[in-house]
């Protein structure tokens, strides 16, 4: 079997941007993503659709996108009639703050909202956001065609007559049935073959997007939003189809010697398991040379199977376990429906079984394997979450992902959840969240293995780098890329001015003064909500609370959606201490063990008895073989001040705002603007502070190479000169120190960056 | 916590020893040359991120050969990958041979 190199319907690499095109789509990273704008694979099929209809469409990607308004410039440059948003829940806030700068420029241009979010929550949607036309909801490939001929024609979608289109009537929303499933109709058993190839069409150009070899499934997950999309029918491409699409991606691979991992994204990949081995036995016969990963039930896999999927390329997968305990398991609909006529819970405890079974025996055939699980499911105790965290404690997985329950509309569970003591509530966005569990699942320590983990210790790293650094991290492009906010809350101004001004993907800080106690958990909900409903794009809002000073440290603890897990059951994960002095320094230097991983070293610099012996001694005898023997040395604050080149903060990549919407370059700054101001207006400030600076420590006069003439280095000026004519041994010591003192958040950084890809 | 462990075995944590060791040696250089911090910390990024690939394919290799498929591994030119012991969120650049 070969391919063709197909003819591309339309463009889908790099930025735009010079022609128009009339259908753009759009795929918003989520929180916790650094910002990129992707391809999808569902708007991929429905692209590929579209092309064979005669309609150029076009996806726009962009790795390092910038503000708000910058992205939208960008989609607007194309002179779209219809732009279309992708929308999970995780990336709502960013496609709504696009959809609306869309339209408070061009009115005339029609957003439409398609995916799980779309498609279940449109009334929701519709009924609060005016720059929202239509929500398209279900599979789209049928009805998809149709509709944008008719938008790209000037008719409005407003009808009853269409299916799937929820759209606007005077005051109420009209939301019509889903559209009927792709690959239904077909009387064979590869029905979705009909639907055509977005890599065969040329609309993918790489496998980086992953494949499907099927859609749906076959069993009653009572909480799986994707299993009441597919409406528990299992529809499936032929074998020939998929292994047509590897060898274009194998193709691709080689050809440009680009290798990545190809995800099938079925919803479980070995649910026919006869076809799985035979689709496994091909690929590996083709010798296509291209790794693979999927997700997949316990229980429709065997040892024949692992061996094919090894040598098919398979090098990891991960099983849906949920719960350990079978009657959870049947409240769930996990093996058999609630309502099974059988109340034997045999097939349930046999299914937990083939979990242990599965794992171990695809650990033996070389794949790295993981489980998922999910606390606070009907009718689950305290007592039976405690009891899937020991199971999966004794597995010999490699990782395994915690999940809390979250009960989606258009569910099972959204019908039922009453009754298992779960609330659900609508937010202003629009968006579903399960507000109460039957118990507090927070309560439960999450096990080793956690995928949390590694989030949990980047932020943390990052968070110290930012919160005493000069510049964003890492480098920024000249975007505005952190915020630290110094409030006891978080304004709606200030949230609103962020939103505005900073990139997307970016980092925030909010740092809080001492709370009480008793007022900590909501004043933290509450900045969340703001912080969400003002649609700011970064990639995470990390809240600082005031902890208990040690005897010469500061101390914070890290809060942050989705790890606040970890405040109480691993605080030393989240903690952040922070030294007023030089000690942690000198501690360091001495072997010493140190109490915290930030220090301070004005006071030091100052002090007569500068330069250290110690000190010096590192950075002049060998310094890079001393130093590599050494724990990393503390993250030192604002080290700009005393690093070579230019001050990092004229970029303003990262400022600081307080509780009046004062805004500084860096703590010890003085304000150079406020809220509300522009970047241009903020970044002309500081220029102008530092040349006021310069002039009056007469720098023009200055043959000092080093000084990066900071203009707010926290000490007089006399001092600052002093220091930086006079102290050359120590500054060449801390330019030696900083790269160490940051080697843990660039390693782990790169883990972050690489892994969420 | 401040890490405890020293930075040869923090990169060891990351990169096979081979590769820490070269890197920290470029580390060396750069610091004898009295490169600024800035300076080396790009360029270190840079590296960091090549050699974490390179250490994935490594561990690839390692392991199909424990399974007895032959590799023909190569690296992407930027960073988009991830430890292979991270299950489905993997981004491994490999090809295999059999």
């Amino acid at each position: 079997m070969s391919y063709k190199e197909p003819q591309s319907p339309g463009r889908d690499q790099g930025k735009p941007m010079s022609s128009s095109c009339e259908v753009v789509f759009v795929f918003p990273p989520a929180h916790g993503n650094v910002g990129a704008f992707k391809n999808h694979l569902g708007v991929a099929y429905l692209r590929a659709t579209l092309h064979r209809a005669g309609i150029t469409s076009t996806q726009y990607l962009n790795e390092h996108p910038g503000s708000i308004a910058s992205v939208t410039d960008d989609l607007l440059s194309y002179l779209p009639r219809v732009v279309g948003f992708t929308v999970y829940d995780a990336n709502f806030p960013l496609a709504l703050a696009l959809a609306q700068a869309i339209k408070s420029r061009r009115s005339d241009v029609r957003v439409i909202f398609g995916g799980p979010t779309a498609t279940f929550g449109a009334e929701y949607i519709l009924s609060r956001h005016a720059a929202v036309d239509y929500c398209i909801r279900g599979e789209t490939e049928d009805i998809g065609p149709g509709l944008l001929q008719m938008l790209i024609n000037g008719h409005s979608l407003d009808s009853d007559l269409l299916t799937g289109v929820a759209f606007r009537r005077e005051n109420a929303i009209v939301c019509p049935s889903l559209p009927p499933l792709v690959g239904c109709d077909a009387v064979a058993s590869c029905g979705l073959d009909n639907t055509p190839s977005p890599y065969l069409t040329g609309v993918l150009t790489d496998g980086r997007p992953g494949v499907l070899t099927g859609r749906g499934c076959t069993y009653n997950c009572q909480y799986c939003c994707f299993a009441a999309l597919g409406r528990k029918r299992l529809r499936l491409h032929s074998i020939d189809r998929v292994l047509e699409e590897l060898e274009f991606i194998a193709a691709q691979q080689k050809r440009t010697n680009e290798h990545y991992p190809v995800s099938i994204h079925d919803d479980a990949f070995t649910l026919v398991p006869d076809r799985a081995k035979k689709l496994c036995q091909m690929i590996a016969d083709r010798n296509l040379g291209i790794v693979l990963s999927c997700i997949t039930r316990a229980d429709k896999v065997d040892d024949e199977l692992f061996r094919l999927m090894r040598d098919a390329g398979f090098v990891s997968l991960a099983f849906g376990l949920e719960s350990s305990v079978p009657s959870v398991l049947r409240a769930t609909g996990k093996v058999r429906p609630p309502d099974w006529h059988d109340p034997d819970l045999g097939p349930e405890r046999d299914f937990v079984e083939q979990v242990r079974k599965s794992v171990r025996s695809a650990k033996d055939h070389g794949l790295n394997v993981g489980v998922s699980i999910i606390l606070g499911l009907p009718t689950e105790t305290a007592d039976d979450g405690a009891a899937t965290l020991r199971f999966v404690r004794e597995l010999p997985i490699d990782f395994y992902m915690h999940n809390y329950l979250w009960v989606f509309p258009g569910t099972p569970l959204w019908d039922t959840h009453p009754q298992y003591g779960l609330k659900t509530a609508i937010d202003s966005l629009g968006l579903p969240s399960t507000v109460e569990y039957a118990y507090d699942i927070t309560r439960l320590p999450p096990g080793p293995k956690c995928s949390l983990e590694h989030e949990a210790e980047f932020l943390r790293l990052l968070t110290a780098d930012v919160l005493f650094g000069c510049e964003a991290f890492p480098a920024s492009d000249g975007h505005a890329a952190t915020a630290v906010v110094n409030a006891g809350e978080l304004s709606k101004a200030t949230a609103a001015w962020l939103a505005d001004i900073l990139s997307i993907g970016s980092l925030v800080i909010q740092v809080y003064p001492s709370l009480k106690t008793s007022g900590q958990a909501d004043r933290l909900h509450q900045d969340r909500i703001r912080f969400s409903e003002c649609l700011v794009p970064a990639r995470n809002y990390v809240q600082l609370l005031r902890r208990q000073n040690r005897r010469f440290a500061d101390r914070w603890l890290l809060a942050c959606a989705g790890i606040d897990l970890y405040c109480s059951h691993k605080p030393e994960l989240v903690s952040i201490e922070s030294a007023g002095d030089a000690r942690p320094l000198i501690d360091w230097a001495n072997g010493n063990s140190r109490f915290s991983d930030i220090c301070e070293l004005s006071e030091l610099l100052r002090s007569p008895g500068v330069p250290d012996p110690v000190l010096v001694s590192i950075s002049t005898e060998n310094p890079g073989s001393r130093l590599r023997k050494m724990p990393a040395p503390p993250v030192l604050k604002y080290p700009g001040r005393w690093m070579r080149g230019k001050a990092p903060c004229s970029s303003l990549s990262r400022m600081e705002i307080d509780g009046e919407g004062l805004v500084r370059s860096c703590r010890h700054g003085e304000p150079i603007g406020k809220a509300g101001d522009s970047l241009e207006q903020l970044r002309a400030a500081i220029a102008a502070a530092t040349r006021e600076a310069e002039l009056r420590r007469g720098c023009d006069a200055c043959t000092s190479p080093h000084c990066p003439r900071c203009p707010y280095p926290g000490m007089d000026d006399q001092a600052y000169c002093r220091l930086m004519t006079e102290q050359k041994r120590v500054l060449e010591f801390l330019n030696v120190v900083r790269p160490y003192s940051r080697f843990p958040l660039i390693l782990e950084n790169k883990h972050d960056t690489l892994g969420n890809d | 916590m401040p890490p405890k462990m020293n930075i040869e075995e923090l990169f060891r944590q990351y990169l096979s020893k081979e590769d820490a060791d070269a890197l920290l040696a470029k580390v060396d250089t750069m610091v004898n040359k009295k490169k600024s911090a800035a300076e080396i910390e790009s360029v270190i990024m840079v590296d960091i991120s090549r050699q974490i690939e390179k250490q994935i394919v490594k561990t690839i290799r390692r392991k199909a050969s424990e399974i007895d498929v032959d590799i023909n591994a190569s690296i992407r030119p930027v960073a988009v990958f991830h430890h292979i012991d991270t299950g489905i969120r993997n981004k491994i650049s490999v090809q295999v041979k059999r």
